[in-house]
């Protein structure tokens, strides 16, 4: 070989010797050092881990955006044996921040991993925000110190193997309002009641445990967290809170058992608020057979009832959409009315002598209306409107455990002719407030029915999807329905609990039910206003009360005081001025 | 004749080597010539590997950031959930009525109010927690293209692409 090549031979040889070299001391430094330290941890996982994927429930709101139910970091603190240090550390720090038992702790600390079945032991489930924050803190401390001093057995303080992992708990920040409709999660998760329950598919989220690679080259492989749907209610937080306070007022005054007041916009279903009593306060300890210990129902608006005589309205409506009567028809009421062997009578044994069908209506007379069902309507006609106005089918609300009512056709089993008297005027049938909201709403609404519902719209991937208004069909004629507008409002015109709110026409009916075998009531009160723009239609019941057995002493006051505040909080000028201003 | 036709034969081989000698490469050439190849394919190799090994760092370096900033995003999402709560405690109706009654307001009763007329007032806004459903989404794409098109597509961009503005185009 040229001695002249021999330099660029040489020069080659020491080029790719000093690379080999270099490539080998990295080689060397990575598996030796700290990096390799770290790719030994994912090695002794296989590469893999097992990830839970956490869900976050998804919150709800009001229509303003008031948040009804939301999420609050809880925290779970665990000790991870393989990786403990210093038990006596843990135990000091464990027993100081979350005041758990020293020496329980440190026993448990000091297990060794190789003897237990589960080397995650876990210590608490259920550790609050602050206190997890003041454990990291110290936690973080400890391990970052240089000198984070020694133990009494000689060893260096250390808090590894001291695990604290953040998760979702439920969190209720108005506290008890709106609770019977919220309903709540309780401990273990589960869906209890309400629209936590009956929207719980679209509330929960996904949750799912996944092996995920550690390998970062494959870091885009961890699915998307598919965390819960936002709810945005038709609850109106001001209004929900005046009912309540009206409500517990006038649970007091009455003395009544339970206690209910529904709000429903009757020209698309919204329900604006539904307070009951008793109510449960979600965000602090709590009970639930405590606070509802003997109580029919946790929300009355979905419970089944003989609502009494709130029912001839459905019983008038048909008479007079069917054409058999009309508001000037006369009656003369003997008292008593026979039918199948039976005696009707009215709800003070007395014969209210000649009387006209709004007359029946405002003395709410038991005789007359069965006269109507079964001497005007007869059986085929009364039923077929029962069906029509969709009594004995649950409204669909989005809230659990509605229930769909007790109502015997007459092709069902069981149907006697006597059944026909007494559903007229609303005993022997069992329905709930809401389906009484929805067949009213048909008087209210120019004939047209409206389905309730709770949920205005669903947050879900950034995207807000409304819930259209449903009607659920028209049973009656929109005259019809103008006329028995007309006569219930004067009704409650001629009535003298209505002198509490001038200025605006409303209508409505009450209804008082026996309780079968006892001698309390059920007291009812429907009704809605203004007359001739309908904005609101409530729905009142009182089970039991005391102070009096009569709907038109015990629930028509509290009808006089929803409205009060309704009109005020919806921003309902007078009839007058109202009339004024659209002119304009 | 034998020695005559030996010679020819002689001077034929002589020709036949020189010729050979003359267009054969020296052996040492032939032996640099293979090192020199080896060598260039070591090179070659070694710079095919330093590459691979310099995207494969950076494709991890990416991955750990993307692992890292997910945990990040988890541990905020914890922490805005649990600030939305503490906010809605103190936004709560009854802190709020509290409050109010503090600073000495109290329910207005409805003989109290004022109705005015507001042109184009239609009352209040449906809360919007999200864009509606039905709004039409750009199509524009968040990511650059300079992010994801090859060179040959932006060559073939280049090339297609008008040599002036259309708008300064005489």
């Amino acid at each position: 070989m040229n001695i002249r090549y021999a330099f660029r031979f040489i020069s080659m040889g020491v080029f790719f010797a000093f690379v080999g070299l270099a490539i080998v001391f990295r080689l060397v430094s990575l598996q030796s050092g700290a990096p390799g330290e770290r790719i030994g941890e994912v090695e002794k996982y296989d590469g893999v881990e097992l990830v839970t994927l956490d869900p976050a429930r998804g919150n709800i709101y009001d229509r303003d955006g008031h948040l009804l139910a939301g999420n609050q970091i809880i925290y779970e603190v665990a000790i991870e044996l393989n990786a403990v240090q210093n038990p006596t550390s843990i135990a000091l720090a464990v027993s100081n921040v979350l005041g758990m038992n020293f020496n329980e702790v440190l026993a448990l600390a000091s297990q060794d991993p190789e003897k237990v079945a589960n080397t995650h032991v876990l210590l608490d489930y259920f550790v609050p925000y602050e206190q997890a924050v003041k454990l990291q803190a110290l936690k973080d401390a400890t391990d970052e110190a240089e000198d984070p001093g020694k133990t009494a057995d000689g060893r260096p303080h250390s808090l590894r193997g001291l695990v604290i992992t953040p998760r979702y708990d439920r969190s209720y920040p108005e506290g008890s309002l709106a609770s019977n409709v919220l309903g709540f999660v309780r401990k273990d998760g589960i869906s209890v009641h309400g629209v936590e329950e009956g929207l719980h598919y679209l509330l929960s989220g996904v949750a799912r445990q996944t092996v995920v690679s550690a390998d970062p080259h494959r870091a885009l492989d961890l699915p998307e967290t598919l965390h819960g749907a936002d709810l945005v209610l038709t609850i109106d937080r001001e209004i929900q809170g005046a009912l309540e306070e009206i409500l517990d007022a006038h649970m007091k005054t009455s003395g009544a058992f339970q206690g209910l007041i529904v709000v429903m916009d009757p020209r698309n279903g919204e329900i604006l608020g539904m307070a009951n009593s008793p109510r449960m306060d979600l965000s602090g300890e709590w009970n639930i057979d405590e606070v509802f210990a003997g109580q029919r129902s946790y929300n009355m608006a979905v419970d089944g009832y003989e609502p009494g005589s709130v029912f001839k309205i459905i019983t008038m409506s048909a008479a007079l959409d069917s054409g058999v009567v009309t508001p000037d028809t006369p009656f003369t009421d003997t008292g008593a009315l026979q039918v199948d062997g039976w005696t009707i009578r009215n709800w003070d044994g007395g014969a209210w002598g000649p009387q006209t069908m709004t007359t029946c209506m405002q003395y709410s007379l038991n005789v007359c209306l069965a006269w109507v069902a079964t001497e005007k309507l007869g059986q085929t006609r009364f039923y077929d409107y029962v069906r029509a106005f969709q009594f004995g089918q649950p409204t669909g609300i989005e809230l659990a455990r509605e229930s769909s009512g007790v109502v015997r056709f007459d092709n069902s089993d069981g149907w006697y002719p006597i059944d026909l008297a007494t559903n007229s005027f609303g005993q022997g049938i069992i329905v709930t407030p809401l389906q009484m909201l929805r067949a009213v709403s048909a008087v209210a609404n120019e004939g047209r029915m409206v389905t309730p519902h709770i949920l205005k719209s669903v947050v879900s991937r950034d995207r807000q999807y409304d819930v259209t208004p449903q009607y659920a069909g028209q049973p009656i004629s929109a005259q019809t329905a103008r006329v028995m507008s007309d006569m219930l409002a004067s009704i409650v015109e001629s009535e003298s609990y209505t002198e509490m709110y001038p200025g605006y026409k409303v209508a409505g009916k009450t209804g008082t039910g026996t309780i079968y075998d006892s001698n309390l009531t059920n007291a009812s009160f429907v009704g809605w206003g203004p007359v001739d723009d309908p904005r609101f239609m409530v729905y009142i019941w009182l089970n039991k009360p005391t102070s009096s057995p009569w709907a038109s002493l015990v629930a028509a006051p509290v009808f006089v005081d929803v409205v009060e505040r309704l009109v005020v909080l919806m921003d309902i000028p007078p009839d007058e001025v109202r009339l004024q201003l659209k002119a304009k | 004749m034998d020695t005559m036709r030996s010679d020819q034969t002689n001077n034929i081989m002589e020709k036949a080597i020189r010729y050979t000698q003359a267009y054969t490469q020296a052996p040492w050439r032939k032996q640099l010539r293979g090192i020199g190849v080896f060598l260039a394919i070591v090179l070659v190799l070694v710079l095919l590997g330093s590459l691979f090994i310099s995207v494969t760092a950076r494709t991890a370096t990416l991955g750990r950031e993307i692992q890292r900033r997910r945990q990040e995003m988890e541990s905020l999402e914890y922490e805005i959930a649990q600030m939305r709560s503490e906010l809605a405690v103190l936004t709560s109706a009854a802190r709020m009525r509290e409050r109010a009654e503090a600073l000495g307001f109290r329910p207005v009763g409805p003989d109290e109010v004022l109705y005015v007329p507001v042109p184009g007032y239609a009352g209040k806004p449906d809360v919007a927690l999200a864009t509606p459903a039905r709004t039409v989404v750009s199509t524009r794409p968040v990511i650059s293209p300079a992010f994801t098109r090859s060179w040959v597509d932006w060559l073939a961009q280049q090339i297609n692409a008008p040599v002036l503005p259309l708008a300064d185009l005489p």
